[in-house]
């Protein structure tokens, strides 16, 4: 509206100016005056804001050509190195070049426009969703219903995360997609242009708010061994993305404290959401022991997580050496069958040494530890079955020769 | 001796055609008048044309006074012969220099008008120089100033 009103002065100064030029005295004024409107026009293309206030800028062009049309002489000599027609070529030329700017801006705005929906579409569905899987977990009895909605909600954030996800990684790809330049290099109007996309598609917000959801859903849903590989890859996949496209935008910010701080924020929420899958995960595998009434000591990563079954195992070892055989007997058969065997070497451990959680070393020695308590169970088990089975053959050769002696005796 | 007559036989001639060797016409006219602001010293700079100069012996002949130099502006251009035009606000003369070796030495000081000019300015035309000061108007050559 300000720069309307400008232009307005303009045209009216145009005006007064024409008439001036009629009854003007100097030359050297009429060059100065024609030197400082077309400063004057230059500016307010340079600072236009609309496409409307262009086609206004384009009518001013043509008056001030037509007012000065009559000192063409003159100004052709005076605008030294330029002359009347090429002053005007090139406002010409450079509003051209404005109107392209807001031509594709406004084709920008409408992808943003579409896109925004999109996000916040999404959004609320999400938010919508997450309060209904709270009510659903906090119901402290579950029946085959609950569970079933629980799961199809789950089952449709789930589904809505990766689309947002990929309304990001789309959002990214086209910011990116013209400056495929290595190493990245822009020139300040490149980074400006970029800059004002960054903005215009809310990238910084989007950002967080799709690390916010992963962190969320992570927060309430149940994790599955099978659900670790397509969680852990989309991490790995967003923050590769992340990577390149912060880099990008830190040399774009390099001196703009808010925005710098607002990327370092950005890479302390990928972190956040690293601990928290990890967490979760963690978490998930102890389920299974606590499941069975088996507690560990608390562990956080793949090596952890090896100290405290290995000192389990270590414990239940001198507690069987101690006394106790028959409870130490009961918790191994239940640690082996129902939860190493079944669930966790079975299940996790593919998957937690697929996604270098947990190295091969460290199951291997809790393996050997397996072994060792297993051969004390097994070992203890024999000795006695051994001892059955031997008094057994013995009763049964000896009752087996009595009958043959007495065979014998009685033949003879 | 002879050797040295038929040198001088030799390069007379030379010399003779180069001293003799006239580009003309040549147009010296500026389009428009330029208005040139003194530093603290005194010294003007034109930009386009590439010259400076100090006012101080224009202020002093004009005025008797180089007093706040650097309020000065004087209005300055070159007609097509060559000769510089130099008034200002305040001036009852025009000042009509031409260029020598590293100076500019007065022509003609031309007396235009007994009361000194308000706003003049200089406009470049055909076959001479423009001042227009208000409602006055003169014409103005090397060594004469006409009203109109």
């Amino acid at each position: 509206m300000k720069k309307l009103k400008t232009l307005s002065h303009i045209t009216l100064l145009l005006f007064i100016a024409a008439v001036n030029l009629t009854y003007s005295q100097s030359d050297y004024n009429l060059v100065q005056d024609f030197k400082a409107r077309y400063n004057e026009i230059e500016d307010l293309i340079k600072t236009a804001e609309s496409l409307d206030e262009c086609l206004q800028l384009s009518n001013e062009i043509t008056a001030m050509r037509y007012s000065f049309e009559e000192h063409k002489t003159l100004l052709d000599k005076s605008l030294y190195p330029m002359d009347f027609n090429a002053s005007f070529t090139n406002l010409s030329g450079m509003l051209e070049i404005r109107k392209r700017d807001f031509l594709h801006i406004t084709q920008l705005q409408a992808e943003v426009d579409t896109l925004k929906e999109r996000f916040a579409v999404l959004d609320k569905a999400n938010i919508s969703l997450i309060e209904r899987i709270n009510i659903l977990e906090k119901d402290q009895i579950k029946n085959s219903k609950t569970i079933a909605s629980l799961q199809q909600l789950t089952a449709q954030l789930k589904a809505n995360i990766k689309q947002r996800d990929m309304l990001i990684v789309e959002v990214a790809d086209s910011l990116f997609a013209g400056h495929v330049n290595h190493p990245f290099t822009l020139n300040d109007a490149e980074k400006m242009s970029l800059a004002q996309k960054v903005q215009y598609h809310n990238l910084f917000y989007n950002m967080e708010k799709t690390i916010d959801d992963h962190i969320q859903f992570l927060k309430i849903s149940t994790i599955k061994p099978q659900d670790v590989a397509d969680m852990k890859k989309e991490y790995n996949g967003f923050i590769m993305m992340w990577e390149k496209v912060g880099e990008k935008l830190a040399d774009i910010y390099l001196v703009k404290k808010e925005k710098a701080e607002r990327i370092e924020k950005i890479n302390n929420k990928f972190a956040e959401w690293d601990t928290t899958l990890n967490n979760v995960m963690w978490a998930a595998v102890n389920k299974s022991f606590e499941e069975k009434n088996i507690s560990l000591p608390e562990y956080n990563n793949g090596e952890e997580f090896a100290n405290s079954v290995t000192d389990f195992i270590n414990h239940q070892i001198e507690k069987a050496n101690a006394a106790d055989v028959e409870e130490v007997e009961e918790t191994y058969y239940t640690f082996t069958d129902s939860v190493w065997n079944s669930k966790i070497e079975k299940e996790w451990v593919p998957i937690l040494i697929e996604n270098n959680m947990l190295t091969k070393a460290d199951k291997d020695s809790i393996v050997s530890r397996l072994t060792v308590w297993k051969a004390q169970i097994i070992g203890d088990e024999f000795e006695w079955w051994v001892y059955a089975v031997g008094v057994l053959i013995l009763i049964g050769i000896v009752m087996v020769s009595s009958n043959i002696f007495r065979k014998r005796a009685s033949e003879s | 001796m002879k050797k040295l007559v038929l040198f001088a036989a030799l390069i007379f001639p030379l010399l003779i055609a180069c001293s003799s060797l006239v580009l003309s016409p040549v147009n010296y006219a500026w389009p428009v008048e330029n208005v040139l602001r003194a530093d603290n010293n005194g010294f003007v700079e034109e930009k386009r044309h590439s010259i400076s100069f100090n006012i101080k012996p224009i202020l002093v002949t004009e005025f008797n006074d180089t007093t706040n130099i650097e309020s000065r502006e004087i209005r300055i251009i070159r007609n097509s012969s060559g000769f510089y035009f130099i008034t200002g606000s305040g001036f009852k003369n025009v000042y009509v220099f031409e260029s020598e070796d590293g100076e500019l030495s007065l022509k003609d000081k031309l007396a235009v008008s007994e009361t000194a000019f308000q706003n003049p300015v200089f406009n470049q035309k055909e076959s001479h120089i423009e001042l227009r000061d208000s409602e006055k108007k003169y014409v103005l050559t090397n060594n004469d100033a006409a009203g109109e």
